[in-house]
């Protein structure tokens, strides 16, 4: 039931473990530094950077073992799968769009809106039509206001 | 227990709000599994803003009636339509697919009920007669014995997925990172604040929770479904043959369910060992249920065709899980799974503190839960056997549909926790780390239970060489603390065994 | 036309006024602000005021939990609220006391106006019952003869329960090995496991344990024996003079109107001490007992100046 993609969406797997290894080990290494040079604390029990030089320590063993070792994940290159990264953005502006229209404009309004694009969006071209669309906008809405009108209010 | 201990227990866990809570509980995880795209975690993780205002038997017995009915429907969607609608219901494919396409649906169904519930009650026996014992034993670890067993469920954790130790380990070891973030209890500095005040307190649990399973999962999905809708194809469920074909002798006989106590079995006593490991989960458990069983079958070769052995066994697993992963949680505050981990926040929420104490001071709470968790599985029989035929309707819902609708949740219940804004960026932080992880193959719940256990990791630790007198050997001189560090080391052999069987 | 407009505004511009001369509190509800998530003593104490708040104050009270920081988020929210006694703070010692006496913080101790105490809890040093140790004296000799070797657990840094600890010490001349717990739960269980051979913690921890004598209360830190723990001695009464009792108190901010603040501290004494007040008090476990505005402010300014001692004593 697997759909194909053209080969413009499709993610380039080229060796995504290798950014991942040198990801980590930069994070490992710039941690080491902070807790060489940084102003740390101690305290009772050694100190409060007894727990993150071992944590810094243990990725950066990992990130090497990610890198070199046939340990680590042989990528499954998923002819198939989308690149979802640039959209992922974009749903996760959708969620800071939603959180700040219903903190100003108000939360029956603000989820009313917000839904409608969001599934206006997400419909695929020839199946749009606007009635189911904005039944479930308004279904959110109401819903929306009575968990968090009426049952664990929110601050608004 | 006394005779009245046992009277206020009943009444409290028999009184209508809390049925109430449980009946609703299951009816949403069964529902929330069925669909493909949301699972009864993210639906656990959900509901901790509300549950919260309720009362803790309630709480507790809500949100276990969520996860057990989403361990049974993830199985509906699996079964009809070859996707797992949990995690934990990808071993049921493998048989339960095949059934499908070879015309006995209905069978395939029930017996996957069946089997569901029976490794449900394996689970809530074993859970009610080890788990205060071993609260006793761990009465008397000190910070050394917490100390191995944080240490060993973090590696065991990480070390599971036989390819991708590596990666596991990284994650674990940032979560803990992450836990360091805030106020060092031990000596009140600030850590790893970046001059941010409000990180002064930490990251909070329930966005980093809420964000690593639900949001980072629904963000995904939508993604998808953008990418589908674009480029011309539809959704996959929904275009799927409506009417579901069935032979016409397509019932299940007592008989027959009964010719299967061997799955069943097998997957209930597998399922009950996997789930009280840290970090195990019901989609191991499915497999290595599944695995067992076929080596244990007069008919192994009948696997993968539509066998109905090879469903009971892995929904046996799957769900025996369900009650074993509060094992941990109950007798050490360990939790062992992402979801044990829900039940533990929640449990704190309403300030009982997961440990070895918690079954001593909460005695009527917890032995309430105990008879709730049976009550759970009673309700996900009776409810799913009637409903059978409705759920597949639901599992065609439309994501465009649903995805807005609990993306909008998760930011607003969030929010609702604490109304505190910070929450929701840190929820969305956490979502995004949680799509870069899965985009990369690198697994999400050893970060999970390494920010979980972060601190009592530190804690131990530098609690132990407080008393050790900055000596290390003291962290190694307690037989108790060697068996730990033994046991786990002994468990990790074992399960990478089992992983080179695994089809 | 003229005449009408004129006549319009002068009623519209005396409705002000008229709010102004309306009785405090008049519509607006009043908020209760806690330093701390919700579920622990204080949010229970401060819930069950807004339970049962409306009859006696004659408005509504909000309970608004806003966590951080220690205490500080709330605090710096009350401190910077309008002064008009309709936002309030219930508290402990912490982040009022011992915060801006350690830190640079944007208030002082003299920002704040106590109302009303509404319960105190006490520091309670326990021993384990078979460790051969008989009473506190027992222990500060061991521990005067071993630096170092005892053990003793408390809770946060220098939080209400370690603060007691470290006064022990600079009074007694001993030095125990501190070692920070969790909380009620790891504590005793260190306690009962002889990990640790003195433990500060509160009445509600272990009495059950002390009924059952596995624990023994060797003293307890206020001026006067507690009711729950009627055989352990106050510190005064073993020879050191400590007093630091926990108190939960009532706050309001120092400009608030002095006829607002009589007001209401007079009401919230009567909510609290009120049947229902008390009853709700006992099924959750806590012992209520308000006090009213010269009490509550002895007990601050007593407090202030034995953190500011303690403190002191620790730079040296």
């Amino acid at each position: 039931m697997k759909t194909s993609f053209p080969k413009s969406l499709v993610a380039h797997r080229k060796r995504p473990d290798a950014a991942l290894g040198l990801g980590l080990l930069l994070i490992s290494m710039v941690g080491l530094l902070h807790i060489w040079f940084g102003r740390w604390e101690s305290g009772p029990g050694v100190g409060s950077w007894l727990i993150p030089l071992i944590a810094y320590l243990c990725m950066a063993l990992a990130a090497i073992v990610i890198l070199w070792s046939p340990l680590a994940e042989i990528s499954e290159n998923d002819e198939t799968e989308p690149d979802v990264r640039c959209p992922v953005v974009v749903a996760a502006a959708w969620a800071i769009l939603l959180f700040l229209t219903v903190l100003n404009i108000g939360l029956m309004v603000g989820t009313f809106a917000a839904v409608l694009l969001a599934t206006w969006c997400l419909t695929p071209r020839d199946q749009q039509a606007w009635l189911p669309i904005l039944f479930t906008s308004s279904l959110a809405a109401v819903g929306f206001w009575f968990i968090f009108g009426i049952l664990a209010p929110i601050i608004v | 227990m006394t005779a009245d201990i046992l009277a206020t227990v009943t009444t409290l866990a028999l009184s209508p709000a809390v049925i109430f809570a449980v009946l609703t509980g299951v009816l949403l995880g069964v529902t929330v599994g069925a669909v493909p795209g949301i699972s009864g975690d993210m639906a656990m993780a959900l509901l901790l803003p509300y549950v919260f205002t309720m009362d803790p038997a309630p709480a507790i017995g809500m949100l276990m009636g969520v996860y057990k009915g989403g361990l049974f429907g993830g199985s509906v969607s699996a079964i009809l339509f070859g996707v797992p609608g949990t995690p934990g219901a990808a071993a049921t494919i493998l048989d339960g697919f095949p059934a499908k396409e070879a015309g006995y649906p209905n069978r395939a169904l029930h017996v996957a009920l069946y089997s569901s519930v029976a490794g449900d009650f394996a689970g809530v026996l074993v859970l009610v007669f080890v788990a205060a014992p071993l609260a006793m034993l761990a009465l008397s670890f000190g910070p050394r014995e917490f100390f191995a067993l944080y240490l060993a469920s973090i590696v065991i954790i990480a070390g599971l997925d036989r390819g991708r130790i590596a990666k596991g380990l990284a994650a674990a070891w940032l979560g803990v990172l992450l836990a360091m973030v805030g106020r060092d209890p031990f000596s009140g500095a600030e850590r790893l604040t970046f001059g941010l005040p409000e990180l002064g307190s930490g990251l909070g649990l329930i966005p980093v929770l809420i964000g690593l399973f639900a949001v980072s999962e629904i963000l995904l999905q939508a993604a998808r479904t953008w990418r589908e809708s674009n480029s011309g194809k539809t959704n996959t469920i929904a275009a799927a043959d409506k009417s579901l074909h069935y032979l016409a002798n397509d019932h299940l006989g007592w008989r027959e369910f009964r010719s299967l106590w061997r799955p069943v079995a097998i997957g209930s006593a597998t399922g009950t060992f996997i789930g009280a490991l840290p970090g195990a989960g019901a989609t191991l458990a499915g497999f290595l249920s599944y695995g067992l069983a076929r080596r244990a079958s007069k008919h192994p070769e009948r696997f993968g065709t539509g066998s109905l052995e090879g469903v009971a066994a892995p929904e046996a697993g799957n769900s025996a899980t369900a009650c074993a992963t509060l094992i941990p949680l109950f007798a050490f505050g360990i939790p062992g799974s992402g979801s044990a981990a829900l039940i533990g926040a929640a449990f704190m929420m309403q300030g009982i503190s997961p440990g070895p104490t918690m079954i001593d001071d909460n005695m009527t709470i917890v032995y309430a839960i105990f008879v709730l968790l049976l009550i759970g599985g009673i309700f996900n029989l009776l409810t799913s056997k009637l409903l059978l035929p409705y759920y597949s309707r639901i599992a065609m819902l439309q994501p465009r549909y649903v995805l807005p609708v609990v993306l909008g949740l998760a930011v607003l219940g969030t929010y609702a926790t604490n109304n505190v804004a910070f929450d929701v960026w840190v929820l969305l932080a956490a979502g995004l780390l949680g799509v870069a992880m899965r985009l990369l193959g690198v697994p999400i719940a050893p970060l999970a239970l390494g920010f979980i256990l972060g601190p009592g990791l530190e804690r131990a630790l530098r609690q132990s060489l407080i008393l050790g007198h900055n000596d290390l050997a003291y962290l190694v001189a307690s037989p108790a603390a060697i068996a730990i560090y033994a046991a786990s080391t002994a468990m990790l052999i074992l399960l990478f065994r089992a992983h080179s069987t695994r089809p | 036309m003229n005449r009408v407009i004129r006549s319009i505004a002068f009623v519209v511009l005396s409705l002000p006024s008229a709010a102004v001369f309306a009785e405090f509190p008049n519509d607006r509800p009043i908020r209760v602000v806690t330093p701390y998530g919700a579920g622990g003593g204080i949010d229970v104490a401060a819930r069950i005021l807004a339970s049962i708040g409306e009859e006696h104050l004659g408005t509504r009270v909000d309970v608004v939990n806003m966590p951080g920081a220690g205490g500080l988020t709330a605090a710096t929210f009350v401190r910077e609220a309008e002064p008009d006694g309709y936002t309030l703070l219930i508290s402990d010692y912490t982040p009022l006391v011992t915060l801006p006496l350690r830190e640079s913080t944007p208030y002082s101790t003299d920002d704040w106006l106590p109302l009303v105490q509404v319960t105190e809890i006490a520091p309670t040093f326990v021993i384990n019952a078979s460790t051969g140790y008989e009473s506190l004296a027992d222990v500060l000799q061991a521990a005067k003869q071993k630096p170092g070797a005892l053990a003793a657990t408390h809770g946060t840094f220098m939080s209400s329960s370690h603060l007691p600890l470290l006064r022990l010490e600079q009074n007694a001349g001993v030095t125990f090995n501190h070692v920070p717990t969790s909380g009620g739960g790891e504590t005793f269980q260190f306690l009962l496991g002889n990990i640790v051979q003195l433990a500060v913690t509160t009445p509600a921890t272990i009495i059950g344990p002390a009924r059952s004598g596995r624990v023994l209360p060797v003293a307890v830190a206020t001026a006067n024996r507690i009711s729950a723990l009627p055989d352990t001695p106050t510190l005064r009464e073993s020879g050191i003079d400590i007093v630091m009792p926990v108190w939960y108190t009532i706050f309001t901010t120092s400009e608030v109107p002095a006829d607002r603040v009589r007001l209401l501290a007079e009401r919230i004494v009567t909510a609290y001490a009120s049947t229902e007040a008390q009853i709700l008090a006992k099924r959750a476990g806590l012992e209520i007992e308000p006090r009213g505005l010269e009490d509550t402010k002895q007990n601050y300014l007593q407090t202030i100046s034995t953190v500011a001692d303690t403190l002191s004593g620790l730079r040296e």
